[in-house]
């Protein structure tokens, strides 16, 4: 398959009032045509930012230090890491090329315009349309999406829809310039349980109407199991385990990613009860401003090996074509050692 | 939008018909009334008081019937335009007061347009460049402005206005201007002297103003409907000025509604410094004297133009923020 997206050694920091705080540390991946690529790992493990410096936006404090974004389009590729945040290049990239959805419907949309306006505007904006033509087309993507009477709800404001709709009109909003990938942020974590199967699955039937790839952030492994084709898994700024998610279940090798499957929340499960299952890896996240030495997770793991773990720092290793973990029980530092 | 603007037209008349009588009940509820005050005042100074002629006024206006019955003669009065008379000035009160509503009205517009003139581009630009040396300026300047009271600055400006520029200081018109009728010159005078109440009474609006919109643009340029809005691809200034600034421009929107009371009340005694003719002074004048019609007329008024203000900025809120209209 072809790749679209390829993040390589990707590095991120951050300027805040303690000094620089480094959040992202090489993190490498590909996004192939037509694929939902999963990410998870726990509250800020470095999901958010991945995404947003694929589209430039990490805000004035936010740097790209290292590494590569590749986009390839059908007449070349872009290295999206190297261009100007607030240029134009990026701009033609952002809404056409890659669009993004987020976590909270009711917020992500401005309440003061219509959602017929905001889905409009983003129509004209990369397509040149008029605004007749720009209003069919926002009516036709809010029919794919199954609004019911979208020539009536496309007058709506955003605190006139339910949840469920609002984030449908968000997918709309971020379907309708046909973009080669979409970027959902915790695109259900804000809604109902109900309402979170149907949205994900609306998601499956677009991207395979459209051949957009889904890469989709969670960190709910439940939704990763229905929805996603691949998984990366992200411990503190760093990839540690990356697979089809047909082997997650029963061929992962990283103990992180196990200890994540057996306090795996039932899919749906509430946000909160499923943050406190995921908390019963033993002991706390550290602050990313204190990464631990060695492999980050050495704290909490329970093969914890004296004297590589906390010293040497994991490389991926290749386990099979599609298998990676960075784990110093599956390397050459460990088997010289033992 | 339309169905909002009839609904909120509709609830003015009751608030009316409520203020109309609050303020006449006011101007009452003193003891006495005008002509008891006018015959102590004239006693207290040796006069003697022509006892028929304050009877024949006292009937004609029927000082000496209950409540509502002169609150109904006087209401029909106004609505037929007769604001009735001024027992101090010898005059109906339509030839008192209108000039000087007028004036107020132009005095308060103007200072409006200076503030958010003024604090429009400065507030933008503060929060746009938070932290930066101009940021830090405008907020020293603006707290300077706050911090002098409104006669000090009046004093002040008056001063340099009339040293360094040369300015004739005082008042609205100067005195060739101020019993001709109405003509270009006149108006360039006006605009002259207006200069100094405008920036005296703006000061501290302004400098509040700055404020408030430097913290709500600063609130809403972190919401994420931005973020959703740069990720669509769209231009930063685009962006800035269709959304955050939008819902960041409630408050300037607001300040329609008070900058009037706010002018009558807190800076009458700027006013009085600066011998402005507006309403603030005649209306303290005719408090103190009891002068019932007058003081009635001018409260009437002045809640009348309060409610008008209210009412234009709560049809501008509406239509910025829709969920205003539909609530
Ligand atoms: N603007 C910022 N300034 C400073 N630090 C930041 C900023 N944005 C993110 N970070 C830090 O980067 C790290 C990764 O954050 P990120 O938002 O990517 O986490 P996440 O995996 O998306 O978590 P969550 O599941 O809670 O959304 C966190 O430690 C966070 O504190
Ligand atoms: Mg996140």
């Amino acid at each position: 398959m072809t790749r679209v997206l390829r993040v390589k050694d990707l590095e991120v920091c951050f300027a805040t009032t303690e000094g620089t705080v480094q959040v992202l540390d090489g993190v490498s991946f590909d996004i192939r045509k037509g694929e939902v690529l999963g990410v998870v790992g726990e509250s800020g493990c470095g999901k958010s930012v991945t995404a947003l410096s694929t589209l430039g936006l990490l805000g004035s404090k936010g740097k790209i230090t290292n590494g590569e974004i590749t986009l390839y389009q059908d007449d070349g590729e872009v290295e999206l890491s190297k261009l100007d945040p607030s240029g134009p290049m990026i701009r033609k990239i952002r809404g056409k090329e890659i669009s993004m959805i987020f976590q909270e419907p009711m917020t992500s949309f401005s309440p003061v315009y219509t959602i017929g306006n905001q889905i409009m505007e983003v129509i004209r904006h990369h397509q040149g349309l008029s605004k007749k033509a720009a209003r069919e087309a926002a009516v036709e993507m809010l029919g794919k999406v199954r609004i019911p009477h979208p020539e009536q709800r496309i007058d709506a404001y955003p605190h006139q829809l339910s949840g469920g709709m609002r984030q449908r009109a968000m997918i709309a909003m971020a379907l309708s310039c046909r973009p080669r990938i979409l970027i959902a942020d915790e695109p259900t974590t804000a809604l109902d349980v109900t309402i979170q199967a149907q949205i994900l699955r609306l998601m499956r039937q677009l991207k395979d109407e459209m051949d957009t790839s889904i890469m989709l952030i969670t960190h709910n492994l439940g939704v990763i199991g229905e929805m996603a084709d691949r998984v990366v898994v992200m411990y503190m700024g760093r990839i540690v385990e990356s697979l089809p998610v047909k082997r997650l279940f029963e061929e992962s090798l990283h103990p992180y990613t196990q200890a994540l499957l057996t306090s795996l929340p039932v899919l749906g499960s509430k946000k909160r009860n499923e943050r406190k299952r995921l908390a019963s890896i033993k002991g706390m996240v550290p602050d990313i401003s204190r990464v631990p030495p060695g492999c980050p997770f050495h704290p909490r793991c329970d093969r914890f090996m004296d004297g590589l773990c906390n010293v040497h720092k994991p490389r991926p290793v290749q386990i099979s074509p599609d298998h990676e973990v960075s784990c110093l029980l599956y390397s050459e530092v460990a088997k010289d050692a033992g | 939008m339309l169905n909002y603007i009839v609904k909120r037209t509709l609830l003015m008349i009751p608030t009316l018909i409520f203020i109309s009588i609050l303020s006449f009940f006011l101007i009452q509820l003193p003891p006495g009334d005008y002509l008891t005050n006018y015959i102590a005042n004239k006693e207290a100074s040796g006069g003697s008081v022509n006892l028929a002629e304050v009877e024949a006024l006292r009937q004609r206006y029927g000082l000496d019937r209950p409540f509502h019955t002169q609150y109904v003669r006087w209401i029909t009065g106004v609505l037929k335009g007769d604001f009735g008379y001024s027992f101090e000035w010898n005059r109906p009160v339509n030839e008192l007061i209108w000039e000087r509503l007028g004036l107020t009205v132009s005095v308060s517009t103007l200072t409006l347009l200076f503030t958010w003139i003024v604090a429009f581009p400065i507030g933008v630009y503060s929060a746009t460049h938070q932290y930066s040396i101009g940021d830090y300026v405008f907020t020293t300047v603006g707290f300077m402005g706050l911090a002098i009271p409104n006669f000090m600055l009046a004093l002040i400006l008056m001063w340099l206005g009339h040293r360094y520029f040369g300015l004739s200081v005082g008042g609205l018109f100067s005195p060739e201007y101020a019993e001709a009728p109405w003509s270009l010159a006149k108006l360039l005078d006006l605009a002259k002297h207006a200069l100094i109440p405008m920036i005296v009474i703006g000061t501290s609006g302004t400098a509040s103003l700055i404020r408030t919109l430097r913290a709500n643009l600063l609130d809403e340029i972190q919401k994420p409907y931005v973020t959703t809005a740069k990720s669509k691809g769209l231009k930063d200034t685009w962006i800035l000025f269709k959304y955050p600034v939008r819902v960041a421009l409630i408050p300037f929107i607001s300040t329609v509604g008070w900058t009037l009371p706010q002018l009558i009340s807190g800076e009458t005694i700027v006013a009085v410094v600066l011998n402005l003719p507006t309403t603030g002074p005649l209306l303290l004048r005719s408090l103190q004297s009891q002068d019932m019609y007058l003081a009635g007329s001018f409260i009437l008024m002045l809640s009348v133009l309060t409610l008008v203000g209210t009412f234009i900025s709560d049809i501008l809120l509406a239509w910025v923020d829709p969920r205003i209209r539909y609530s």
